[in-house]
């Protein structure tokens, strides 16, 4: 019995991959064929080129190896799989002189074009191609039926006609980044709604922000959190350090006294006004209990795609990171890895440009431990909270002290990672700070400045008028 | 402007009907508006870009044009694909005799082009390439009177330039620093901000500031008038303007045609303006943007300078005395 086909005809995007892969999930196609317009200019055919590359390596859940990573690194963060759609591509010049070259190209991928189901989706490429794709004409038994995808929804929809059809898959933000040639390599913590107790985290917010509020010092505020939350049967138990790399704090494992589960951990250094990892975890916690999230990443870092930048980025700031490079070096002395040349710890503590040349060139050699540890080294962008669910995704910069000219500028590093992502529209950007006398406002439809305790407050924040924040605090 | 074609090679739109989808990105409007002749105007907007119907109207009669306009308000993307398509729709099926001629393709959203040209099969397609307007379905330019002013462009796009460069939105001053230049490139409005501090391998405060300032401009605008609107530059602010801008939305370097386009080139005048002067390298001001020279050991080394083609990691263009020997 003849199988009919389903094919998705799409015009490949130039700035990103996102919108291609996005109606790709949306459709589940057996097919799809990429067309490749043909521009003239080297610049603009690299970019199609690296795009068709990484949704085909994306397609077969190999996007890491495309990037330069290990086979056999295991990533903490990896991208989604993909779903191994068979993948065509044609290039054309003008979309309404070349309509018989797709058609070709259609009758040459299906033993039975009349039976295939063909969709047109117009959610890629630039508008006068889009505009052009729409009307094309072919011979009767090709009838295709032409939609658009929206990437942030999953949801596509019939274009003149009144189908819709959502398929509730979406790309995950982790993927998104990966996408956009931004790998994520690691992150301090990740917390998961799954897997916590709401209602310890809101009894334990609950008290934070009344000791927050109170004019002690740090340590002292520390004391009377502990005391308040035994009133109400919390615990606090002291965990220590665990990785001088990513998270240098000592921490609280946060949990009912009868050990009910649910249990979370947060940093020790609560309330300080030097180190800000404290906020940022008070902030993911706070976001997942009251937003439309389903987990929230705490220091996420994200990578160069480009193998050699990233041995970069790791030689340029480990050179000033002595303390690491010796770990580094404990590291590879144990693994015997170390040879004469680097055997004087001092020396290379002295001349550390050698030493780190000789990590990059044994980077194939080093155990993927250790390669994780280099790794954390070769961030070039830092996002301090994302929480993301089906409904909600905030992107949260941190500050301990908001004032008139970190305010307006703060945001400038989250905005370029959100528009980076192809997400913009959507997504909600925090200044997220620890002043409660500061005022909470929202500064664009999708730019919020406000205290981790105003977070909390997500129908108040929505319901803000766009203006300015005021600094008399 | 026409690309050398004659007036007979040219299409007119005497008498016709435009329809033109509005995005973020307004210049479409002042374009169409200045093209001769065309009957009436129906601009598709969004509710959540321009609440207000009439404020469009007023913008577009503030800039002087007199064609005939109407607006037809619709929800946008924003309301999700469904609805959106359906507003497309019903907001046509209340102007019932209603066909454009022609339709504006280059502005709005994918999702707004696709349902106006599948609703409208007959319609001339139109789109603006550089400073032309094409039609899709031939490839011939259409007749257009003027082209845009800077003053206009900005002002069709809420914002304008005080005396000392900076920029303001909807009346309200943007974090930047001043502006170092604006120009008209093709269709858009290139924004360029420079920094002319000396170059520094410390930590520089000032420089990430403001770094930050423009990030955080760049955001503001485009969240207001889209992505496309402006072209944005900003040179030499190093390491910072990376971290806080989209590479794809900033360049953070010029290119070589940028200073084949600002100076003489094959003759690079002998008395630049020094910026800074190290052990190793000097910097100079040439035209709007820098060069750099690194220090030949040769003391006798003399001539006019001469540019090696090449521009540094940092932007900058490399020039050398003419008869020193290749570094």
């Amino acid at each position: 019995m003849m199988t009919s086909k389903k094919i998705l005809v799409q015009i490949l995007n130039k700035s990103g991959p996102i919108p291609n892969i996005s109606s790709v999930i949306a459709h589940s196609p057996d097919i799809v064929l990429f067309i490749l317009m043909n521009n003239g200019r080297d610049e603009l055919t690299g970019k199609f080129d690296e795009n068709l590359k990484r949704i085909e390596h994306w397609n077969v859940s190999n996007l890491p190896t495309f990037f330069g990573f290990d086979e056999n690194y295991e990533l903490k963060h990896p991208p989604a799989n993909g779903i191994g759609v068979e993948i065509q591509s044609i290039n054309l010049d003008n979309l309404v002189k070349e309509s018989v070259l797709i058609e070709d190209k259609l009758r040459a991928i299906s033993d039975n074009i009349s039976s295939c189901q063909i969709i047109f989706d117009v959610s890629s490429g630039r508008k006068e191609d889009v505009a052009n794709f729409t009307r094309m004409k072919f011979s009767p038994e090709i009838n295709p039926s032409i939609w658009y995808t929206d990437s942030n929804t999953g949801e596509s929809v019939e274009i003149g006609g009144e189908n819709k059809q959502i398929n509730g898959k979406v790309l995950d933000q982790i993927t998104s980044f990966w996408l956009e040639g931004f790998p994520v390599i690691d992150s301090v913590q990740i917390y998961k709604k799954s897997e916590m107790n709401l209602q310890l985290v809101t009894d334990f917010l609950d008290c934070l922000e009344q000791i927050a509020r109170k004019e002690l010092e740090p340590i002292d505020k520390i004391s009377a959190l502990e005391s308040i939350l035994k009133t109400k049967g919390i615990e606090m138990e002291h965990l220590d350090v665990q990785d001088c790399f990513l998270l240098e704090d000592n921490q609280f494992r946060i949990h009912y006294s009868d050990n009910s589960g649910g249990d979370f951990v947060i940093s020790a250094n609560l309330f300080s006004r030097e180190s800000g990892i404290w906020l940022e975890q008070i902030a993911a916690i706070a976001a997942l209990s009251e937003w439309d999230v389903d987990r929230a990443y705490v220091g996420l870092l994200l990578v160069s795609s480009n193998h050699q930048k990233r041995m970069q980025w790791i030689k340029q700031k480990l050179g000033y990171e002595r303390q690491k490079m010796g770990v580094i070096w404990g590291k590879m002395m144990a693994l015997g890895l170390i040879t004469n040349e680097f055997s004087d710890i001092s020396q290379i503590l002295k001349y550390p440009r050698f030493f780190l040349d000789y990590i990059s060139d044994q980077w194939m050699n080093l155990t993927p431990e250790l390669q994780a540890m280099l790794l954390t080294q070769a961030a070039e962008r830092e996002l301090d909270v994302l929480a993301e669910g089906l409904n909600d995704t905030l992107f949260v910069e941190c500050g301990l002290t908001p004032n008139e000219t970190t305010v307006p500028i703060k945001t400038s590093q989250i905005a370029s990672l959100v528009h980076s992502t192809s997400l913009r529209g959507y997504n909600l950007s925090f200044y997220c700070h620890a002043n409660f006398d500061f005022s909470m406002g929202r500064t664009g439809s999708r730019i919020f400045v406000c205290s981790w305790a105003q977070l909390r407050n997500k129908s108040g924040l929505l319901e803000l008028d766009i203006q300015p924040v005021f600094y008399s605090d | 402007m026409n690309d050398g074609k004659t007036a007979s090679d040219l299409i007119r739109l005497e008498g016709k009907k435009l329809l033109i989808p509005v995005g973020g990105s307004r210049a479409n409007i002042v374009q169409a508006c200045k093209i001769n002749g065309v009957e009436e105007i129906h601009l598709l907007v969004t509710k959540s870009l321009f609440p207000n119907s009439d404020d469009i109207l007023k913008l577009v009669r503030n800039l002087g044009f007199n064609t005939a306009l109407s607006i037809v308000q619709i929800e946008g993307p924003e309301a999700g694909p469904r609805d959106c398509r359906d507003s497309i729709l019903q907001g046509f099926r209340e102007i019932p005799d209603y066909s454009p001629d022609a339709i504006f393709v280059t502005g709005s959203t994918l999702l707004m082009v696709a349902t106006i040209c599948h609703i409208f099969p007959d319609a001339e397609l139109i789109a603006l390439r550089g400073k032309n307007l094409v039609s899709l379905s031939d490839e011939r330019n259409f007749s257009t009177s003027k082209e845009i002013d800077v003053n206009e462009y900005l002002a069709i796009h809420g914002l304008s330039i005080n005396e000392e460069n900076r920029l303001y939105m909807n009346g309200d001053l943007l974090p930047a620093p001043p502006l170092d230049n604006y120009n008209m490139e093709g269709s858009k409005l290139t924004l360029t901000w420079t920094n002319w501090d000396k170059p520094t391998h410390q930590f520089n405060k000032k420089r990430k500031a403001e770094a930050r300032a423009i990030g955080a401009t760049i955001k503001q605008i485009i969240d207001e008038v889209g992505i496309g609107a402006f072209n944005f530059n900003a040179y030499y602010f190093g390491q910072f303007i990376l971290n806080t801008t989209n590479q794809l939305i900033v360049k953070s370097k010029p290119t070589i045609e940028e200073f084949r386009t600002q100076i003489e080139y094959s003759s690079i005048p002998n008395s630049l303006e020094e910026i800074s002067v190290d052990k190793k390298f000097t910097t100079y001001k040439i035209g709007r943007l820098q060069a750099v020279m690194k220090h030949n050991n040769q003391s006798d080394a003399s001539g006019g300078l001469r540019t090696k083609d090449q521009i540094d990691k940092h932007g900058r263009l490399v020039i050398e005395v003419e008869n020193s020997e290749d570094l």
